[in-house]
């Protein structure tokens, strides 16, 4: 028996093994935990016309947990916090991080959230 | 997408699907190769559904193939009990340790292999349809349905006689266990298999019924066309000469079988 023989004989099952095996990699790596760190976009709402608003830090680092192909969901709907500027005049504002609502994808747990707090400094345009 | 999936480093992620490539080919050897490249296909479509499921949101379906993807493993070993019974048979064989014995069986065996040979070839030659049983480590008993009990030695004239067209007898299987002929006018489980080719009359799918189902290796002589086939495992092998024959047997039946 050659080489090629060997190599080419059930061709058509030894293929299919080992595109099985790949979506099988694939599945198995999609579906094992894991932690990942997401960047949270923090978005003003509500904001007061003639006013500007300044976030420090402009996003804050979410930690979350769980299977992957849900982190990877996470990734492709991106995190966004809305922060309710409304009855709010010009001035220092800080907030704890803690107290954004985060909506994460269900079955994902959020495991941290930094920095602790955010400072908003609204401004009245000039 | 990368950074969550970054962690999987590619050499090791490609010895990984080559090994886990590998175990399922030996595996899906031990079917059918129609049978396996038709779940082999199914399989991989499945997994990529549900996880498109997941990434897509679809709670309702993830939650449908979570739970048939948990008991699709289960579902194959029950489709396929009797190829994984059969697989496990051939793999113990090599366990076994040659008697002091083994040359006198070797050449009994020859012997009795050689009446087969010789039989099939005559019913060839006359054009008398036949089936021929040779039973392996699997027991035939609960495959039977009816029978007339024989216990004689095997002998060609006895085959062929049989066969012939006035016998009460020819129109079933003959069955030879532990080196002697047993049974006769036995019929058969057919194949359910879709894919046997139709110009396959009753006798070839009553050979590939039954070797689906258990190690046994069955001579088949055509009674249209005087050719004459082996089917073991639900695979057979058509046209063979009487050399052909007395060789292929020689290869496919342990004398240990005709003991």
């Amino acid at each position: 028996m050659t080489m090629h023989s060997i190599l080419f004989a059930r061709f058509r099952l030894k293929a299919l093994s080992l595109l099985f095996a790949a979506v099988l990699w694939l599945f198995v790596m999609l579906e094992t935990g894991d932690e990942h760190e997401f960047a949270v976009k923090l978005k003003p709402v509500n904001t007061a016309s003639g006013f500007t608003v300044a976030i420090n830090p402009p996003e804050l680092k979410a930690r979350l947990g769980g299977v992957r192909a849900l982190l990877l969901r996470q990734q492709l709907i991106g995190l966004t916090v809305e922060i309710d500027l409304s009855q709010r005049d010009a001035g220092a504002l800080t907030l704890k991080s803690s107290d954004s609502h985060l909506q994460v994808v269900p079955g994902l747990k959020l495991l941290a959230l930094s920095p602790g707090s955010l400072e908003i400094i609204i401004s009245q345009q000039k | 997408m990368q950074g969550i999936l970054h962690k999987a480093d590619i050499l090791t992620a490609f010895f990984d699907i080559l090994l886990v490539a590998i175990v399922i080919y030996l595996l899906f050897r031990l079917v059918r190769e129609s049978t396996a490249v038709r779940i082999l296909l199914l399989l991989p479509v499945l997994l990529i559904a549900y996880l498109a499921a997941q990434l897509l949101g679809f709670i309702a379906f993830t939650w449908l193939l979570d739970n048939f993807i948990l008991s699709i493993f289960l579902i194959l070993v029950v489709i396929f009990q009797y190829d994984i019974r059969r697989a496990l048979l051939s793999f113990s064989r090599g366990m076994f340790v040659r008697s002091p014995e083994a040359d006198s069986e070797e050449h009994e065996s020859a012997a009795l292999l050689d009446q087969l040979a010789d039989a099939a070839h005559s019913l060839s030659e006359r054009r008398n349809g036949a089936l021929i049983v040779v039973e392996k480590e699997m027991s035939l008993e609960q495959y039977l349905e009816v029978g007339t009990e024989i216990d004689a030695k095997v002998t060609s004239e006895l085959i062929s006689s049989i066969f012939l067209p006035y016998s009460p007898i020819h129109d079933g299987a003959v069955i030879i266990s532990h080196g002697k002929l047993t049974m006769a006018g036995c019929f058969l489980p057919l194949t359910q298999n879709p894919d046997v080719a139709k110009e396959l009359g009753t006798r070839h799918r009553a050979a590939i019924g039954l070797t689906e189902l258990v190690d046994a290796l069955v001579i088949v002589v055509s009674e249209e066309t005087g050719s004459v086939s082996v089917v073991s495992g639900g695979n057979i092998t058509s046209n063979l000469e009487s050399a052909a024959l007395r060789k292929l047997l020689r290869r496919m039946i342990e004398p240990r079988w005709l003991q």
